[in-house]
């Protein structure tokens, strides 16, 4: 899966959590907490969202690699099986 | 992997905060806590209801007090039954519970009587709306759908029939729609 395709899937679970999100306006390198309020119950149902989305289990000593949209493509992508 | 969804009721003119909640599904059963208005007081209690996702009657526990290993009972539509130790909730769950309410509590409550959340019941009153003994955090009230006069919010995919069983057996003003 290339990383554009990650992006895009990572955007759409956090819409799920955040239905106010513009990712036009999301800046990737920023933390994802601050930027969407996301608060911890939010972000117990987007490492959800991730695991149904692409497959991959994410350990709660994971959870620090997962700070902003940029850590969450280059985590995914170490993760994701090549189709 | 624990899914926790939440659902919060607030009267902006008046009443406040009606009800604070959140649970998360484990096999058939639901465990969550919730705080909430009754007359002038905030009672909060941490709750269990065995079997919910199953064809077998559903037993809701609560506890007594806003304290996971303290003492609990069983609530029907009509009576509470204390019952003795040991918890009826499960250790692992016990802890999560714990941790959440903590969470939870944090990130979404304040209380009036906290000297370090002063800046926040002044944006409350700045808004006209109401400082009671437990708050709303004002940065929060983007969450809420305003269109009615009780604002709410419910995450998503949060099942609503959850709220409705557990207000039939819970000690709190506050009733969902």
């Amino acid at each position: 899966m290339k990383n554009d395709e990650i992006r895009a899937r990572v955007l759409e679970v956090l819409a799920r959590i955040a239905p106010e999100l513009d990712p036009a306006e999301l800046a990737p390198g920023e933390n994802l907490r601050d930027q969407l309020d996301v608060d911890s119950m939010d972000f117990l149902n987007f490492v959800i969202g991730l695991h149904q989305a692409f497959g991959v289990e994410v350990p709660e000593t994971d959870y620090r690699k997962l700070l902003t949209l940029d850590d969450c493509v280059t985590y995914l992508a170490a993760k994701v099986k090549p189709a | 992997m624990i899914e926790p969804h939440v659902h919060i009721a607030f009267a902006p003119r008046g009443a406040g905060l009606l009800c604070a909640l959140f649970y998360f599904t484990k096999d058939d059963h639901v465990f969550g806590w919730f705080t909430g208005a009754r007359a002038h007081e905030f009672p909060a209690s941490f709750f269990m209801l065995e079997h919910y996702y199953a064809t077998q009657e559903t037993v809701t526990y609560r506890s007594t007090t806003n304290d996971v290993y303290g003492d609990w009972l069983v609530a029907t539509h009509t009576s509470e039954t204390h019952i003795d130790p040991p918890v009826p909730v499960p250790e692992p769950q016990c802890h999560e519970l714990d941790r959440l309410q903590d969470a939870f509590a944090r990130e979404w409550l304040f209380y009036a009587d906290d000297p370090a959340h002063v800046s926040e019941a002044a944006a409350l009153r700045d808004r006209e709306l109401a400082v009671l003994p437990v708050n709303i955090r004002p940065r929060k009230l983007a969450k809420l759908a305003t269109g009615q006069p009780v604002w709410t919010y419910s995450s998503p995919g949060s099942d609503a029939h959850v709220i409705r069983y557990l207000a039939k057996r819970w000690r709190i003003d506050y009733q969902p729609d």
